[in-house]
């Protein structure tokens, strides 16, 4: 049943390798800079106000740098990583280039620009509005428009993907989509349909405001257009985390994908009901009746499942990997693992906290369970559980084969790889406990909490935990900018037969006895818009039928 | 890839015994979820806000109830709160009332989005400007609940909080 | 370089199509159990943070 013999394997070329890696000095680019000022904020909150000192470069300002630290970290480093990764993942599924390289290289020119033109208002303070720009908190024009750039040349680069599968699907009518390629097209289709809200609410409604052209605009109705896309932007930051976890992890680890049907299937489901869930979002907003909250609640759970679904498989496939490297037990097999290879162990770590952050997104998909935690700190401990360790420690472990793939160059110290992953699971846990527990006590988000006169003693202990794991995050963060910036500028090359691999895992099971519905995009996406317009459809039609542009912009 | 190329009617969705009982579990698992909540929510009282009345910030705060914010006696232990939240304060910065006392909260903005949330109690709401958020809650244990605004205002958000003090021996 | 170096090749450890995933049956049955637990614990907090209507 299995496939035993060795299949050719697609060779970069050195000018996809170049561009696939200037998305990643991007992405690495805004990582570093980005991260300097989360543990500023968590330093601000054990009373240490290290900005005080930061006021000759103009970065005094706590907002400005929670600004900058959620724009860097949450939108600039996942996308410019994810294009990156998702471009590998098209070529070398698909074994073939690109279709139209010059479409995808001004995607990505179109993302620098836009990257440039809201980096400029942010650090001059212009736009200290946080990544989710809630109207009518002001921001330069060039913020939003910047943001925009960034999208539309993200979508670009994903039509790119889009146009090299057709010219694939041309050449192979009756093969099974390779599986890392499948997954990489469909986070592509999820980003350019959830995309839709925010792209209505920056052209339609903060644009002509920040141009003048209108007097004001309707905030809650904003809040739905940003919500449309805030829910599965979650996804497309992790869906390419579970391209590494189910079609690359097998690999590393010494196994293969334990099933591709499901595999598969999680991955439609994602995009079918990732977007239909962002009143969760908005459960103790006014302006949105109790019964749609209740409807999109639901539908969380639902998109639930499909993760439920990956972590059966992605540790099943793991255990087969541990038993073929000799591992057995019930438990004893996990450290059959191969923890000693830093990409691995990233990926493993990433995997632990995140059947934390998955608990802790039930509870805050819970309707009136909801109102425990809404808008305190345990939101950003949950999604730093999320987005900063599923996703980014994720990412940080592909680039550990990714980068010494692309340069040709042996990873710099390995072993200090190692420890880097396990600082951030260490820091990670310190930080994002603390930050669960001072929201169960009351303690708000996004608030410089060392300034505010309502602090009671009992939070003091937790602040001071937060700020240890900022630091102990810090250092990693350090460790693996500095190992990337070595590992590319070293002269030492690897030896001539010693390239590092790009890791495919195989199926268990032949790809194509999996069904032909789940390689076939029609019903899915005829489902995903239906689904869309039956859970958005009757309260868009109100809210904007009722919206009044009457609330006038006020400064941050 | 193997050279005999399977059919379509060799393909099949499969999966382990296991891995379909885990299928059907979560199934059940979230359903679970989904009822437990509804319950609360819908038949026991912990409810979210919902859709109230929309208003018009520019001139909101020009004609009652809100040109008078505050606490209003309704009789039976009963009290309302009309509320403006604004850069960097909520009026009334506070509210006494006796212990037993049900109050009734209409919050909203002159400006930008804040939030309000009553701590130790499940009183969280988004305050947006254009719309009234209404949540309703008991208080029987006297002392002093803090409300803060935990939606990002601006500059001086951290310092933006009011107090309802719930005093013990009421008259109610 | 490290460790993935001396990769695996499909001899080593012979696994077949027996291979029963009991490991991974224990881990999502404790992962259920943990999150049953963690979520009881915050919807008793709602509770007992009394009604809000």
């Amino acid at each position: 049943m299995t496939t035993l013999q060795p299949q050719p394997t697609y060779q970069l070329t050195g000018q996809e390798k170049r561009f696939i890696g200037l998305h990643l000095v991007v992405a690495i680019f805004a990582l570093a800079v980005g991260s300097i000022f989360g543990p500023l904020q968590a330093f601000e909150w054990s009373g240490l106000d290290l900005y005080q000192y930061l006021e000759p470069i103009g970065l005094d300002d706590y907002y400005k740098g929670l600004t900058a630290h959620g724009v860097l970290n949450a939108l600039v480093w996942t996308t410019f990583f994810i294009t990156g990764f998702l471009t590998l993942t098209t070529i070398v599924g698909l074994k073939r280039p690109l279709r139209y390289p010059a479409l995808n290289r001004a995607g990505f020119w179109l993302m620098v620009v836009g990257l440039v033109m809201a980096a400029v208002p942010i650090l001059a303070g212009w736009a200290s509005v946080l990544y989710t720009f809630y109207p009518p908190l002001e921001a330069s024009w060039a913020f939003y428009l910047g943001l925009t750039f960034v999208v539309v040349g993200s979508w670009i680069e994903g039509y790119g993907f889009f146009f090299t599968y057709l010219a694939w699907r041309k050449e192979n009518p009756d093969t099974r989509t390779p599986f890392i390629t499948f997954g990489g097209l469909i986070t592509m289709a999820l980003w350019q349909i959830a995309t839709l809200g925010i792209a209505v609410e920056i052209l339609t409604m903060l644009l002509p405001f920040a141009f003048g052209l209108t007097s004001g605009t309707d905030p809650e109705l904003g809040r739905t257009f940003f919500w449309f896309t805030g829910h599965p932007l979650v996804y497309f930051w992790l869906l390419p985390a579970y391209i590494s976890w189910y079609g690359m992890l097998p690999k590393q680890a010494g196994g293969k994908l334990f099933s591709d049907s499901l595999a598969r299937l999680a991955f439609w489901l994602f995009l079918l009901l990732s977007v239909p869930v962002g009143f969760h979002h908005q459960f103790v907003d006014p302006g949105i009746p109790t019964g749609w909250k209740y409807i999109h609640a639901a539908l969380t759970y639902g998109v639930a499942f499909p993760s439920l679904l990956t972590l059966f498989t992605v540790v099943a496939s793991l255990e087969y990997a541990a038993h073929r490297r000799g591992g057995s037990g019930l438990f004893g097999w996990i450290r059959a693992l191969p923890w000693n290879d830093p990409s691995v162990s990233a990926q493993l770590l990433a995997g632990i906290l995140f059947m934390f952050g998955g608990i802790g997104g039930i509870t805050n998909a819970s309707y009136d369970v909801n109102l425990v935690v809404h808008n305190t700190a345990w939101i950003p401990g949950h999604f730093h559980l999320t987005v900063a360790t599923a996703v980014t420690l994720s990412f940080m472990g592909i680039s550990y084969w990714l980068v010494p793939h692309l340069t040709g160059k042996p990873l710099w110290k390995p072993r200090w790889a190692l420890i880097q992953t396990w600082l951030w699971f260490v820091g990670m846990i310190i930080f994002s406990n603390a930050m669960h527990v001072l929201g169960l006590l009351g303690a708000p988000r996004r608030t410089e909490l060392g300034t505010a006169p309502y602090v009671p003693d009992e939070w003091n202990g937790h602040l001071l935990r937060v700020s240890i794991g900022g630091a102990i995050l810090l250092v990693s963060v350090t460790m693996y900018v500095v190992t990337m910036i070595r590992t590319a500028a070293q002269k030492e090359r690897v030896a001539a037969g010693g390239e590092v691999e790009i890791p495919v895992a195989e199926s268990l099971r032949d790809p194509q006895l999996t069904p032909l519905w789940l390689d076939s995009w029609r019903p899915w996406i005829i489902g995903t818009v239906l689904l869309i317009l039956l859970a958005y459809g009757p309260q868009l039609v109100e809210q904007i039928s009722n919206a009044s542009l009457s609330s006038p912009g006020f400064g941050p | 890839m193997s050279t005999d190329t399977p059919t379509e009617e060799t393909a099949s969705f499969h999966a382990d015994p296991y891995e379909r009982k885990w299928i059907m579990f979560s199934l059940v698992l979230l359903a679970a979820f989904a009822v437990t909540v509804a319950v609360a929510g819908f038949a026991l009282g912990f409810q979210v806000p919902g859709d109230e009345t929309r208003v018009d910030p520019r001139t909101v705060a020009d004609a009652p109830p809100w040109s008078q914010p505050g606490l209003r006696d309704l009789g039976n232990g009963e009290y309302e709160v009309y509320m403006l939240a604004q850069q960097y304060l909520f009026q009334p910065r506070e509210i006494r009332v006796p212990a037993g006392s049900t109050v009734t909260f209409y919050v909203t903005s002159v400006d930008v989005q804040h939030g309000f949330k009553l701590q130790d109690t499940n009183i969280n709401m988004q305050i947006v400007p254009g719309h009234v958020s209404k949540l309703t809650a008991e208080f029987d244990t006297p002392g002093e609940y803090p409300y803060i605004c935990h939606e990002y205002c601006g500059v001086a958000h951290a310092a933006m909080f009011g107090s309802l003090i719930v005093e013990a021996g009421g008259d109610s | 370089m490290w460790e993935r170096k001396v990769a695996l090749s499909d001899q080593d450890t012979p696994v077949g199509e027996d291979f029963t995933p009991r490991g991974t049956v224990a881990i999502v049955i404790l992962f259920t159990a943990t999150l049953v637990l963690l979520w009881l614990s915050i919807y008793l907090i709602l509770i007992a943070r009394g009604v809000t209507t």
